[in-house]
Parts: structure tokens; sequence; C-alpha cells
């Protein structure tokens, strides 16, 4: 099988010299690179199968690049090998392309398989933070249908004055906000109780008593 | 001479005339008219004070004539009716004596009264003026007693005047000067002489005059009797060089017939605004030096110090991949070492964390605030909803970091005071402003009394967080009713501070 062509980034260059070591045998490493910014510039020139990147990086983060780089380079796979173990890094790494995510003091027993699970079209998250990222995709899925108490006070306030049938303009003037702001939360309910028009949103204000039938 | 024997002696004068009169006539021939000669006993008889002596008289006259007419002996040749005709003339004339005697005598009686109640007249008129010149004369006492109370007044006035550092100018309703003390001629720079007799305008930039004049027009007529000028707004003066300097104002007015009159206390604030403004600015360049110090520590420990732990575990791990490099027990240690090197690494990571929050540089302000409500929920069980409008561009760092800051310091705030079991939590973008508001169901507090206290401090760090990036900071909250904290900050680069104030120069 053919070595993947690898591209390597991160800002310190001993993480870099780690990686070496440990990706030498089975990939051929084309370059090194310190910020975000040049990542985009050179990997657009060498067209690497795998970027290997951090997301703390200067002038331009690991998930800026990333997302740059799936623009330009749409079959390119990423490989995130970071520092945070939060599960919102991950959910905005996966956002941004990625195929794998692990962490740096795992990558010595970790990276190798990481790559060839990207490699095979697999996505790889080190076992370290999986039970995280699992529990934060399944909050959604696990809570119950949105109820009003999912709403803030000012999005009730929007909702019962639509259903009352005032427009976002009169309603802005009405609570001392802004017309967009209005526009806004009223969207933002539509889509949490997964509503398409304001009749179903009047409809559900009647329902929760937040306005009377007239 | 007594009046009795006066009278005695006329009575006797009188009835001596009249007999010798008679005498007279009874021996004289008829034709002779010495008995006209009665008249005289009349006249005297008006000397009497009896009113009706001469009547007596007149009529005694009048009998005697008759008698007279009747003794008296004849003359040859003289007829009768002659005699008769000169008798009845004596007649005639004793009673017109009589009748002028009278008039006399009511005349006389009239002037008496006139003059009587002239007389009455003078003294009551006296009377009058001596109680008039009475009331004069205490008036005039009364009222140099007021004018020394007045001069003293007055006197200790301008003293008071005299020493007040503030510039003391009173004004009259048409807005001139008609007093301007010490302080202000040090003031504004005017001797007292030349700013008297000018409108108040002289000592205002152009820019407030016609504002001025409709705020006395308005106070005029308002109930209360003294105010503050402007307090929400920065006053200006203007000195006789043309520089101006901010100033605090007071206003009172005192209305003394038709027309109020205005004192104002004016006092140079230059100084305490440039201190004001030289606190500020330090405190938000010592809040930007310790945000710069922080995010320095941080990047210190978890960009140099974590990557070199985590590099140190990638060669333990590499190590204790070939298994032909150490012993049973060796390995176990190795292991044990790289379990308690992760574990540092992790309070490493946690501590920079606190120090900076380097989620705010990598992902943006919303994914740095949903990411610390879930964990502060997770870690209190107090629920919080959150809605987060995407922000099209990115925030400014010094925004974006303000907010996280103002929401970290709210859930603190919140958990260790409010005891709520629900905090609401908004961002939105509406228009030219980023809006953060932090709303608890908890037990709230009244702002009144907590400034100054446990909670105070806090809210001051993030009131002056929020001032120094332009923006506006509001809480509100009552005993019972929960807490909400707003945050507005303007996105164009425009601060609050500045379109609120008045700009100088």
């Amino acid at each position: 099988m053919k070595k993947p062509r690898v591209l390597l980034a991160d800002d310190h260059t001993f993480v870099l010299e780690g990686f070496k070591k440990l990706l030498e045998e089975q990939c051929d490493l084309v370059g090194f690179v310190e910020d975000g910014r040049t990542l985009v510039e050179v990997a657009v020139q060498l067209q690497p199968d795998l970027v290997i990147l951090d997301i703390s990086m200067p002038r331009l983060n690991g998930i800026e690049a990333a997302k740059k780089l799936r623009k330009q380079l749409p079959r390119v796979k990423l490989i995130f090998v970071t520092m945070h173990a939060d599960s919102a890094y991950v959910n905005e790494a996966f956002k941004a392309g990625a195929s794998g995510y692990l962490l740096k003091r795992s990558a010595a027993t970790e990276l190798v398989q990481a790559v060839q699970s990207a490699m095979s079209d697999h996505f790889y998250v080190t076992p370290l933070i999986a039970k995280d990222v699992v529990t934060s995709f399944l909050k959604p899925g696990l809570a119950p249908l949105p109820t009003i108490d999912d709403l803030t006070a000012r999005q009730r306030e929007i909702l019962q004055l639509t259903a009352e049938g005032f427009s976002a303009k009169e309603i802005a003037d009405q609570l001392k906000i802004s017309h967009r702001t209005v526009e806004f939360h009223k969207a933002k309910v539509m889509e949490q109780l997964d509503f398409h028009t304001t009749a179903d949103l009047v409809k559900y204000a009647i329902a929760h008593g937040l306005v009377t039938p007239s | 001479m007594n009046l009795g024997v006066r009278e005695w002696l006329l009575y006797g004068v009188m009835l001596l005339f009249l007999m010798v009169l008679f005498v007279v006539d009874i021996a004289t021939k008829h034709g002779f008219t010495n008995h006209v000669l009665y008249a005289v006993v009349v006249l005297i008889a008006t000397a009497s004070h009896h009113t009706w002596m001469p009547s007596v008289v007149a009529g005694m006259g009048t009998a005697l004539t008759v008698i007279g007419m009747v003794m008296s002996p004849a003359t040859s040749g003289l007829p009768f009716w002659m005699s008769v005709g000169n008798r009845t003339f004596t007649i005639i004339v004793l009673w017109i004596l009589v009748w002028f005697a009278w008039k006399r005598r009511e005349a006389q009686t009239a002037l008496q009264k006139v003059n009587a109640s002239l007389e009455h007249k003078v003294v009551e008129r006296t009377t009058q003026l001596t109680s008039v010149n009475q009331t004069l004369i205490m008036e005039i006492t009364e009222r140099i007693q007021t004018e020394q109370a007045l001069r003293l007044s007055e006197g200790r006035l301008a003293g008071i005047l005299d020493i007040a550092e503030d510039a003391i100018i009173v004004t009259d309703h048409t807005r001139l000067i008609t007093s301007f003390n010490h302080g202000a001629a040090k003031l504004f720079g005017y001797y007292t002489e030349e700013a008297l007799g000018h409108p108040i305008d002289l000592l205002l930039p152009e820019r407030f005059r016609v504002h001025h004049a409709s705020h006395i027009d308005t106070f005029a007529g308002a109930p209360e009797s003294a105010r503050r000028m402007a307090p929400q707004r920065e006053v200006f003066g203007l000195k006789k060089d043309g520089t101006e300097f901010p100033a605090e104002a007071s206003i009172s007015k005192l209305t003394v017939g038709e027309h109020p009159t205005f004192t104002v206390i004016v006092r140079d604030i230059t100084d305490r605004v440039k201190t004001e403004r030289q606190l500020q600015s330090l405190a938000s360049e010592l809040m930007t030096a310790q945000e710069g110090e922080r995010r320095r520590i941080a990047r210190e420990l978890h960009d140099d110090i974590n990557q070199r732990l985590a590099m140190l575990m990638v060669a333990m791990e590499s190590l204790l991949a070939d298994p032909s490099a150490m012993t049973l027990h060796t390995r176990e240690c190795v292991q044990a070492l790289a379990q308690r090197l992760a574990k540092v690494s992790d309070d490493i990571r946690r501590m920079a964390y606190q120090f900076h929050p380097s989620i705010l540089d990598d992902l943006g302000l919303t994914a740095a605030l949903q990411c610390m409500a879930d964990d502060w929920s997770a870690t209190t069980g107090i629920r919080t909803v959150t809605v987060q409008e995407e922000l099209a561009n990115s925030l400014p760092r010094d925004i974006a970091l303000c907010l996280y800051r103002v929401t970290q310091e709210s859930l603190a705030n919140i958990m260790k005071h409010a005891r709520a079991d629900r905090v609401e939590l908004e961002l939105t973008c509406g228009g030219q402003e980023v809006t953060l508001s932090i709303s608890d169901t908890g037990v709230g507090f009244d702002p009144e009394t907590i400034e100054g206290r446990h909670l105070g401090l806090g809210l001051v760090s993030m009131r002056e967080r929020v001032r120094s990036v332009g923006g506006r900071f509001d809480i509100q909250s009552k005993p019972g009713r929960g807490t909400s904290i707003a945050v507005q900050i303007p996105l164009s680069g425009a601060s609050h501070e500045e379109t609120t104030s008045s700009p100088g120069r």
C-alpha cells in the first residue's frame, strides 16, 4: 500500500519532532508548518492526502484553517491532535471536516491508528474523550421534546406578542429592542419548536395559555 | 369789673335817664321832640348781657312817650296829629333799635357758635396730628432698626460672598447679572464691575446659551426653589480669556414682588473630572494589563509547559510500546508515572483555562459561553436556558473577553448568593450593538443596600470592565424577584460614554 502523503501543522517544534518520529515509518511526511495561514498556503501547493494539525495556532487557528482547507481541497483528510478535551472543540473540529480527533498525550499509541482510520474513510475519536463526545451528541436526542420551559422570558414575550398579532416592528418598539433581535428570537423559537409558520406559533401560544383566543 | 355790679350800674343809669327824660318831656310843651332821646337809653340797654333788656327798655320808653303826650302842656297853634306823629315816630325808632339790637345779638351768637366749633375742630385736628406724629416717629425708629439689621445681614452676606471659593452670581429675571462675588471674579476672570449688568450668557459657551435660557424659564415656573443644574450632563463655563471649564452648578430662585431673582453657584471641577478620567483609564489599563498577563501565563502554561508534558508522555508511551526495553516492575513504575503526568497536565490545563479561556480565541464567544453554561449547569445542577445569535463577524477580542468575564462573574454570583433554580442567558446582536442578558429566578437583592458590600466589588469590576470597552451595564434586582444583568456594547466603535456626555471643544 502506498504511504499517505502527510503535512504536519503545530506551532511547537518539539511536537513536530515527536510526531515525525511516530509517523516516519508509515507515512510520507511532505512538510511541517507552524501556523494556520501558512498551512493553508502550503497545503494548496503540496496537495497532501492528510493533514495533522493543532487547534491553537498563531495567525489562524486550526478550526478556521480546516474550514478553508476543506473548501480548497475537498478530499484532504484532517486529524486534529490537540490539548483540548472539551466536547465543544470536538464538535467544532468535526463540523470543520475532521476525520480524527485525539489528544497529544495519547498520540504515541493512537496517532498511527488514527491515520489508518482516516485513510480508510473512517472516523477516529480518542477513547479518552469519546464518552463526553457521545454524551454531548446524545443530549438533544435524549431530552424530551422542547417545552415552553426551554424558552427564555424574552422569547415567551415575543411569542405572546406575535400571537396577539403584533408585527415584529411593533414588538421591537414595545420591548425597546431592535427589530432584528425580534426577528432573531422569532426565528429561533420556530426552529426550537420545529414550526414553519406563524400560525403554528399562534396555536402553540394559545395551547400554552400565553394568549386567549379571541 | 364784676359783671353783676356793671349790670346794676347799667340799670341805675338807664332808670336815671328815663326819669330825667320823662320829667323833661312833661315839662316841655308839645312840639318838642325830646322824647326821641329814649332811643339813647335803648342803645345803652344793648350793653346789658340780657338779650331781653333792650325790649324792656323800649317798652318802658313807649309807655313813657304815651304818658308824656297826655301830661305835656299843649302848644297853641300846633295841630294834635303832629304831636301824635312825633311820638309815633319815637316809638317806631325805639323798636327799630330793639330789632337791630336783637339782630346784632343773633349775629354775635352765631359768630360765637362758629368760633366755638372752630376751636373744637382745631383741638380735634391737633390730637390727630399728635398721634400721626407719634406713629411717624415709631415708624422711623422701626425703619432705622430694620435698616441696621439689613445692613448687618448684608454685611454678613457680603462677608460670606467674599470668602466663598465658589463663584456666586445673582441675576434678575431678565438674566442680567446683579451680583458677582470674588470667587466668580477669580473663576471667570472678569472684574465684578465688568460683569455687572451683562447677561449671564457672558459666562456660558455659545452652544449652551439657548438651552440655558429655556432651562431658566422652566425653572422659574417650577415649584421647587433650588436645584442642581443638569445633574446628568456636564456643564461648562466660559472664562474671559475664552477657555472653557467643566463645572458643577446649582441654582436657587427667590421671588420678591413680581419677578424672581436667581442665585447660581458655580464650581470648577476640572481637577475632579481629570482625576476621575485618570482613575477610569487607570482602572481600565490595569484590567487590560491583568488580562494580558493572564493570557501570557495561560499561554505559557498551556502552550509550552503542557505541550512539553504531553511530549513527555508521548516519549514514555513510546518506551512502553517496546516490550523488550524493561522489566515488568519498571514498566509498572513508568505507567504509574505516565498517569501522574496526565493528572498534572490536566491540572495545568484547568489552571491555564482559569487564567485565560483559550476557547474564546479558538472557537469564539458563542461556543465559549455555551461551554461555560453547560459546565456550570453540570456543576451546580441549576438549569440554564441559553439563546445565542450567531454573530456574523467575530467580535473584537476585548469585547468578547468582557462579555465572557461578565458572564463568568454573574454565574459565580448566582451560584454563591442567588439560590436560583433557573438561569436565562441571551446573547443577541441587534443593529450596531451586541447585547448580553443574564437573568435568574433567585432571591434577588436590594441594589441600594448591596453596593459596597460583598457583591459590590464584583459589580463594580463588571461595570468598569464594560465601561472600558465603551458599553453600558445595567443591573436590576428586587428581593424575591431574581436578578437580571444587561450589557450593551456598541460595535461601531462609538462608545456610550462619549455619546451621552457633552463633547469637549
